[in-house]
């Protein structure tokens, strides 16, 4: 299992039980930039598929395919942070 | 956008309260973690309700800690303002042009009478005769005009207040009514718009006259006075002036609004012309209010306000319509700008000119300015920048306990 954040790999588990109940993964940042997209990466466990339900083993799969990650034409390059850009609204007698 | 579109299908926005709107949708649909400045561009907003200003439209507090006071990160405590980055919202003039709060109503439809010998401006106001408006003041050409009073000159004196024993002193029950001189009072025109003024100890005190007696010479008050109606400590009743009196409507740059007919007169200064002059009449008490939800962990904060101009508002006497009561040497109301439960943090700045708080003729002038401030702002930084048509020797500052509604409020009074 592991954790992409703007195309950099942050955090990789390499225990065989990945998947399994009592593995986290988390990260935390400050504020101070933002993140254009999280990647979650499973690797495909037959003892996982195993362990659930079938049910389980569905949203497992969907969530595989609808997981978090853009499109890869709206990934940015990596290291191709922006700065967060402040709202700015102009006010006129002669507005709309 | 700073200029309009020539199509019209984009540009700025019309009001500040619609820009308002605007960053409180930004804000829930996706925050507002960069801040964000409203440039105003010049030119005369006028309001019919005045600018309110809750948590919502708080700037974003970012935690941020180390980001400006490294290596004393342990010494860090909840609410210090070193560890919050600034993502303020910030209302400014946009360049060097002038923006104008306004709070009045341009008058116009001037016709000419003779009103006590002199040729009057006169405007018919039909919203004052239904009884959905009223104005203590006008503004004429952006100077403050007061009302007719008596004596045009100087104070008449009470020739005896009824169950007074003199000499008074401060802390004594009040009085209701009192005895005029002989001539000083008559049977005016809408005796009960018709206030008293009387000067005494360290306080002015205003009542609407309930009713008056010409045989007895007995005036009746609307309410009852703070203070005995004494000459401050002194063996003689207290000296008072009369205001809004119509039959007394003889000096140029005085107006008259006589509400039961829904009429303003308005007697002209030399070279002034209804094509010449702009007179505004108030509708408002207020144009910026900001209020917090202290109860609910809700503050206002984050918010800057620079460059603007307030004006046009008008006043209330203490006791009218829920103000607190006279208080010494106070008045103590929720004026031009309102402020209450704000946050501390550095986080609400005002660079603004108020040019019209209440006040009288310039003999007696009582002017109140209302900076943005009230409980639990001691931190915060508020400077007005210009205050015109004032003059000063004394200011106060009075802070309520638990009010919501009221702010902290600066009393300058001329020598």
């Amino acid at each position: 299992m592991a954790l992409e954040v703007d195309g950099r790999r942050l955090l990789e588990a390499a225990h065989s039980s990945a998947g399994l109940a009592g593995l986290r993964l988390a990260f935390y940042m400050w504020n101070s930039r933002y993140v254009r997209y999280v990647r979650v990466q499973r690797r495909a466990d037959p003892a996982l598929a195993a362990f659930l339900e079938p049910e389980a083993r569905q949203t497992e799969e969907k969530f595989q395919e609808t997981s978090v990650a853009l499109d890869a034409s709206s990934r940015p390059a990596p290291g191709d942070i922006h700065e967060i850009k402040p709202v700015v609204l102009y006010v006129s007698p002669l507005g709309n | 956008m700073a200029e309009p579109l020539p199509d019209g299908s984009d540009g700025p926005l019309a009001t500040i309260a619609a820009a308002r709107d605007r960053l409180r949708q930004i804000k829930r649909e996706q925050g507002l973690f960069g801040g964000a400045t409203v440039w105003i561009r010049g030119g005369r907003y006028r309001l019919d309700a005045p600018l309110v200003f809750t948590p919502e439209d708080s700037g974003t507090r970012i935690y941020a800690p180390g980001s400006k006071r490294k290596g004393l990160d342990h010494m860090r405590r909840p609410h210090d303002p070193l560890f919050y980055l600034d993502a303020g919202v910030t209302y400014a003039a946009y360049g060097d042009e002038t923006v104008i709060i306004d709070g009045g109503q341009t008058i116009s439809g001037w016709r000419h009478e003779q009103v006590n010998g002199c040729t009057a401006w006169v405007a018919d106001l039909p919203e004052v005769r239904e009884g959905r408006w009223t104005f203590r003041q006008l503004f004429v050409n952006g100077e403050r005009r007061g009302r007719p009073r008596l004596p045009k000159q100087g104070f008449f004196w009470i020739e005896d207040v009824p169950g007074l024993v003199l000499p008074a002193a401060w802390g004594m029950s009040g009085q209701t009514a009192f005895v005029c001189c002989a001539g000083d009072m008559q049977a005016w025109r809408n005796i009960e718009d018709v206030e008293v003024v009387v000067i005494h100890f360290w306080i002015e005190e205003r009542f609407p006259v309930a009713s008056f007696d010409p045989a007895s010479r007995l005036v009746r008050l609307g309410r009852l006075s703070r203070a005995p109606l004494s000459d401050d400590y002194q063996s003689r009743y207290a000296k008072y002036y009369i205001e809004n009196v119509f039959e007394a409507l003889k000096e140029p740059g005085e107006s008259y609004l006589d509400r039961p007919a829904g009429r303003l007169y308005y007697l002209p200064m030399p070279g002034e012309r209804p094509d010449n002059t702009e007179v505004s009449a108030p509708r408002l008490l207020q144009l910026m209010v900001l209020e917090g939800s202290p109860e609910e962990g809700a503050f206002v904060e984050g918010l800057r306000f620079e460059g603007l101009e307030f004006c046009n508002t008008d006043w209330r006497h203490p006791g009218e319509e829920d103000t607190p009561a006279v208080r010494q040497a106070c008045y103590a109301q929720g004026k031009c700008i309102c402020g209450a439960n704000l946050r501390l943090l550095h986080r609400l700045r005002a660079t603004c000119r108020v040019s019209s708080p209440c006040g009288e003729r310039a003999d007696a002038r009582w002017s109140i300015v209302a900076l943005p401030m009230a409980v639990g702002m001691a931190r915060n930084w508020a400077r007005v920048a210009r205050i015109s048509r004032l003059s000063a020797t004394n200011s106060s500052i009075w802070e309520p306990a638990a009010s919501k509604s009221t702010a902290l409020i600066g009393l300058i009074r001329p020598s």
